[in-house]
């Protein structure tokens, strides 16, 4: 009886001691898997400011781009000073045209590159990215309005610079072509002087020549 | 010897001309001897030129070879009196220009003819170094609105 006692008792115990064994493993497995999920957790919130600062980064260039193209532009509209007013107008119009694609350009791939990666992630992560990512727009739209106003405040000073040597050429040259029509003129008629003199009068006048270079010893 | 002769040519041009005739004559008288030079006076010589010539031979005992190369001498000796006029002159012209000059110069010159309508009238004048301008296109220069005015008047031209 009392061994049947003690055969029943260490039967408890060591069921008390695997049941025990078990919830010790549950825990541990529990612990471990969420801090498994924790470590997920921070890589992945690691990641929108990486994204972020990646498409900051590609956008800047994108706008250093446009700002180079335009100045390329200015610099031809600030070259074309011998052309015209209207020539000028289309290159002012080009340097806007491109500066507003590129800005467009820039803003539509940050655009598609968010929205791939962001639905890829979880609710949560989500909810980061686009508060940083509207914070980032509005940091990059006053950059762009920064931007267009000084490439405006450039356009107008090169187009008034344009206009002056314009003018300029143009009063130099009808300067110029006056003197040559006075030129021509005079010389027309200076031809028309020496067909109005007929034989006689010419062979005349060569006497004459001929007679004031003796007057004077060219013949002595 | 050669006056006669050297008075029939008043330019540069008309000498040249003449000294390429007696070069002609030269020559037929290195390679054919007188009957080459007969022909050559009959059949290449202005006929003026070619009697004068014959004549002077005659006149200075026949030596052709001496002659001609005492002609040619003469010419190159001549004085060159540069002559720009406005307008291509007649044989008349021409002859009492080289008349005006024989008279302050004697007979030994040349005038070397030039024409250029761009001086308008006159004469631009040059020799032993001189430069003379008597030309209309450079009275015309020189002068005030005043004489411009008046040859517009005259020929009716607006400058």
């Amino acid at each position: 009886m009392l061994d049947q006692n003690i055969i029943l008792a260490g039967a408890i115990i060591f069921g008390v001691l695997i049941a025990l064994l078990i919830a010790m493993l549950a825990t541990y497995t529990f612990f471990l898997r969420r801090e498994r999920y924790s470590e997920r957790l921070r890589a992945d919130l690691a990641k929108p400011d990486k994204l972020v600062e990646e498409a900051q980064t590609r956008s800047i260039k994108i706008l250093e781009d446009a700002h180079r193209k335009a100045r390329d532009i200015l610099s031809l509209a600030e070259n074309i000073i011998r052309t015209d007013e209207e020539v000028l107008k289309n290159e002012t119009e080009k340097v806007a045209g491109v500066f507003t694609g590129s800005f467009e350009a820039s803003l539509n791939a940050i655009k598609l590159e968010a929205e791939k990666t962001l639905t890829n992630l979880p609710l949560e992560i989500k909810d980061l990215i686009i508060k940083s990512f509207s914070h980032y727009q509005k940091t990059l739209d006053e950059m762009v309005r920064q931007s267009n106003l000084a490439l405006e405040k450039a356009i107008s000073e090169a187009t008034k610079k344009v206009s002056l040597e314009l003018e300029r050429a143009k009063a130099k040259k009808v300067r110029d072509l006056d003197r040559q029509a006075a030129s021509i003129v005079k010389e027309v008629n200076l031809k028309v002087l020496g067909k109005s003199l007929d034989g006689v009068e010419q062979e005349k006048m060569v006497i004459k020549a001929l007679e004031e270079a003796k007057r004077q010893g060219m013949f002595e | 010897m050669f006056s006669d002769l050297l008075n029939k040519v008043r330019t540069k041009a008309e000498a040249e001309f003449l000294v390429s005739e007696i070069e002609l004559l030269l020559e037929s008288l290195y390679e054919f001897g007188d009957r080459g030079f007969d022909n050559v006076l009959k059949t290449r010589v202005r006929a003026w030129a070619g009697a004068d010539i014959e004549i002077l031979i005659k006149e200075g005992g026949g030596a052709k070879k001496e002659f001609l190369e005492k002609l040619k001498k003469r010419i190159d000796e001549l004085s060159i009196v540069n002559l720009k006029v406005a307008w291509d002159p007649t044989d008349d012209a021409l002859d009492k220009f080289y008349s005006k000059l024989k008279e302050f110069l004697g007979d030994n010159l040349l005038i070397n003819l030039e024409v250029d309508p761009k001086i308008v009238g006159g004469a631009i004048i040059s020799y032993m170094g001189i430069y003379k301008d008597f030309s209309v296109a450079k009275l015309l220069k020189d002068s005030g609105p005043e004489i411009e005015e008046i040859i517009k008047d005259k020929l009716h031209l607006d400058f």
